[in-house]
């Protein structure tokens, strides 16, 4: 937990969102665990994982929450959105409905995050080539028109599960290198190591009191 | 001005205190134009020198002036307080935004601390304020907030953490009561921060004009009497905040004219079980209810034991009647619906075939991307297309709302609780599907929400029984659904959960609230839905499921509260110790999922509730 040594200089907060059932707790396992959960649970109001990552040799720990899918819980889910610098959007490349929602879970995602989080489009399951029911052109163009950034992943094989996230955290690392990402900006969904601050909700990871 | 004066009778508010240890200093808070606080630690020897007319060595004193501790209050974010009691001296250690801790200032034994927190705390506000607030004790005094006993570690040792919390809404309000004083005077070099101290502060004396000491007094005068005023409002306002708390959400939560002691009961087994049976008597269905509330089902065989006692428990039966008319009309009924909702699912299953061959003949055809992204409709995603024409008929909509609903069962049937030997059996896996179907027809306009599927399975593996698994699930449904989203339920748990964190560990509540996420307490949100389904296995879910029906019937219908409140104060050394955030909390509860030990828990949870009776009860 917590105790743990600063070995990273940065948290990147992200949250995975998309229809049920596309896969979201199964990426978020096959980054974290690099195993494939046959039978994952779903989600019940969110869960959570970390990994620690390098981008341009600085550590980064990725905070990644993982929402529930179900519409009737998005009330919930929805407060999660609040200062996550990247938003994984995941549907399922055999169920075209999955893909069909993705505008609203878009508008979701844009609305109740800043402008700077960057938003990654997943087609999940693409080792199920023979049942694909969104041809790979069509869900590019979507992203292309709403300027996301696409790749096809498997949580089974793991295919592209890993570049999403890195590559995700790259586009937050170069939005702060170039300037348009204000750390000192609320809500940015990004967190240098050491920084308290009295309203962001974090208190300091460790507080040593020797007195 | 004499400091020792000052020794042995701090006035009620007075803002400073001399230190008894060898090195003896002198402490002191001041507030600027902007309302900054800043506090100074100043040895005395530096303040009898700028009680001096300070013409001829004025540079010497600015050079003291510069070695004197200064903190400014608004770098500041904790405050650590160590005291053993009144008697003892006490160590105030301030730690700043970058986590930097100044050297511990000690104050002599007495009241010195919180006369000091006090004054600190008026003089915070409005944009400051100290997190958890001092509270009003019973005269005019404050007192320091509660700390839990702990049994363990350092008993006599009270520590205790303030932070400091920036006032939503308030942006630091210039401290106008007190204005500059006039330019070209004698001034000491601090003349730039306003002492809102005291009247007798040496900061005011040190001026030597008399219009201006007059002026000056009168202006602090003035500002003291405020302050007074702010704060006997607000410690009065503390206490009715209390007592609002308790009133509004804790006193209904238990039942306090029942307390039975039955610590000593006996757990349900097949010979008292079978008494029940012979029996039915009222006194025994009082002393059944009470033995699961104290011990539980236990026996040589607890699954038959509760597959025969739950439905009573749970109350699908009365306690004097048989299972066996009433089973065999449940059954009867079941399998009604069963065949009923057959026909609807052949209906989807074609529908979806055609589907999706259309589907594939249109890729196959023409690689032309469809425009339906643009579509925002959500719950009725599979309404088919003719609908948007013509004038629905109810059976179209009801097989759109059902087909909807079965792949979202579908989906999460395949994936419940498959680690479990019973549901490694496809049969199994089956059963749960028919029910929940069957639940969901039943239930149409509710539909399936997840979540269900966590409640209905482990009734299933006891009762192995599709039409008496569904009748109690019903019923369990009828109580959690007020958990569900879009109800009010959840709400009211959460909160009610706050307040009971509030009253019976203040301490855990002044973590939670330092961050303002925590008071959310979203981290009990699955336990709630569930009924802490997904925190437990399934032998603690068991055992945990009955106490809260049992409770339902007996000395509280909240028992899940107060077993989400024994949760959270068992790990309280851990979520203290390592300053647990919002995420921390979520993280480390998730971690512990289905490892806690339910019985501990279980008598915990007892514990809580039977101190909140004598609470109310005192109260009262």
């Amino acid at each position: 937990m917590t105790a743990a040594p600063y070995n990273y200089s940065y948290i990147f907060k992200y949250i995975i969102i998309g229809d049920m059932g596309v896969g979201k707790s199964c990426l978020l396992h096959q980054f974290t665990e690099k195993k494939f959960l046959s039978d994952c649970p779903h989600t019940i109001g969110v869960e959570f994982g970390t990994r620690i990552i390098e981008v341009s040799g600085q550590k980064i720990k990725l905070q990644i929450w993982d929402t529930a899918g179900q519409e009737r819980f998005r009330a919930v889910t929805r407060s999660y959105y609040r200062g996550a610098a990247g938003a994984l959007m995941v549907y399922d490349i055999t169920r075209r409905s999955t893909y069909n929602h993705l505008s609203s879970w878009l508008t979701d995602a844009r609305n109740l995050t800043n402008p700077n989080t960057v938003i990654f489009l997943i087609g999940n399951k693409s080792d199920l080539e023979g049942q694909r029911d969104v041809p790979y052109e069509e869900a590019k163009a979507f992203a292309d028109e709403n300027g996301l950034t696409f790749l096809e992943c498997s949580a089974k094989t793991g295919e592209n599960v890993e570049d999403s996230f890195l590559e995700t955290a790259r586009k937050i690392y170069q939005n702060i290198m170039d300037g348009s990402l204000d750390l000192n900006a609320a809500d940015t969904g990004v967190q240098p190591k050491q920084t308290l601050s009295r309203n962001s909700g974090q208190t300091p990871e460790k507080k040593d009191c020797n007195c | 001005m004499g400091l020792e004066e000052q020794l042995g009778q701090p006035a009620p508010i007075t803002d400073e205190m001399v230190d008894r240890t060898s090195s003896s200093r002198y402490l002191s808070l001041h507030k600027n134009h902007d309302g900054e606080i800043s506090l100074k630690w100043t040895p005395n020897q530096l303040m009898h020198a700028s009680s001096q007319p300070c013409s001829a060595n004025g540079k010497d004193i600015e050079q003291n002036w510069k070695q004197a501790i200064q903190i400014q209050m608004q770098d500041i974010i904790y405050i650590h307080l160590h005291q053993k009691d009144e008697n003892y001296p006490s160590t105030l250690t301030f730690v700043n935004c970058e986590g930097v801790q100044s050297a511990p200032l000690q104050l002599p034994a007495g009241q010195h601390s919180l006369v000091f927190l006090t004054a600190l705390e008026t003089g915070l506000a409005p944009s400051l304020r100290l997190d958890p607030p001092l509270w009003a004790g019973h005269g005019k005094e404050k007192a320091l907030p509660r700390l839990r006993k702990r049994s363990t570690a350092s008993p006599s040792m009270m520590d205790y953490v303030f932070r400091l919390v920036r006032i939503a809404g308030n942006d630091p309000i210039p401290f106008d009561d007190i204005e500059p004083p006039s330019p070209p005077l004698e001034t000491p070099p601090n003349t730039a921060n306003n002492c809102i101290s005291l009247p007798n502060s040496p900061y005011i004396m040190d001026t030597n004009v008399d219009s201006l000491i007059n002026m000056q007094m009168g202006k602090a005068c003035e500002s003291m009497r405020h302050q007074i005023l702010a704060r006997a409002f607000y410690g009065w306002l503390t206490y009715c905040r209390h007592l609002k708390t308790i009133r509004k959400h804790l006193l209904y939560l238990v039942e306090t004219n029942v307390v039975q002691g039955e610590e000593d009961a006996q757990p349900v087994d097949e010979e008292f079980w079978k008494k029940c049976r012979t029996e039915k008597t009222p006194e025994l269905e009082q002393e059944f209810l009470s033995r699961v509330y104290w011990k539980g089902i236990e026996g040589s065989n607890p699954k038959e034991l509760r597959r025969q006692a739950w439905p009573y428990l749970i109350g699908l039966f009365k306690w004097d009647e048989n299972q066996e008319p009433k089973t065999g009309e449940f059954t009867k009924k079941y399998r009604r619906e069963v065949d009923d909702w057959r026909v609807l699912e052949a209906e989807v299953r074609k529908r979806d075939e055609e589907a999706f061959i259309a589907a594939r003949a249109k890729k196959f055809s023409s690689p032309v991307r469809e425009c339906s992204i643009a579509s925002d409709v959500f719950e009725e995603d599979n309404r088919p297309e003719e609908l948007n024409k013509d004038e629905p008929c109810s059976s179209e909509i009801l097989l759109t709302t059902f087909t909807t609903n079965l792949h979202r069962i579908d989906k999460d049937v395949e994936r419940c609780d498959r680690n479990l030997f019973f549901f490694s059996n496809k049969e199994n896996l089956e059963s749960l599907r028919r029910v929940m179907i069957t639940y969901v027809r039943r239930n149409l306009d509710e539909g399936y929400v997840q979540g269900m599927c966590d409640l209905l399975a482990p009734l299933l593996v006891i009762f192995e029984d599709e039409a008496l698994t569904i009748e109690c699930f019903s019923i369990l449904m009828s109580r959690l659904r007020e958990n569900f989203p879009q109800r009010t339920g959840m709400d009211e748990c959460l909160s009610n959960l706050r307040s009971l964190i509030q009253v019976i560990d203040p301490q855990i509540f002044s973590l939670l609230s330092a961050s303002t996420d925590c008071t959310h307490l979203y981290f009990s949100y699955r336990w709630f839905l569930l009924d802490f389904k997904r925190e437990l296995s399934y032998d603690c879910t068991y055992k945990v499921w009955e106490t809260i029906w049992a409770a339902n019937r007996t000395f509280t219908p909240h028992f899940a509260l107060f077993f989400a409140l024994a949760i959270i104060t068992n790990y309280r050394d851990v979520i203290i110790g390592s300053q647990m955030d919002f995420t921390d909390m979520i993280k480390f509860f998730n971690e512990m999922a289905e490892r806690h030990d339910c019985t501990r828990l279980l008598q915990a949870a007892r514990l809580h509730i039977k101190a909140l009776q004598n609470f109310v009860q005192q109260l009262r």
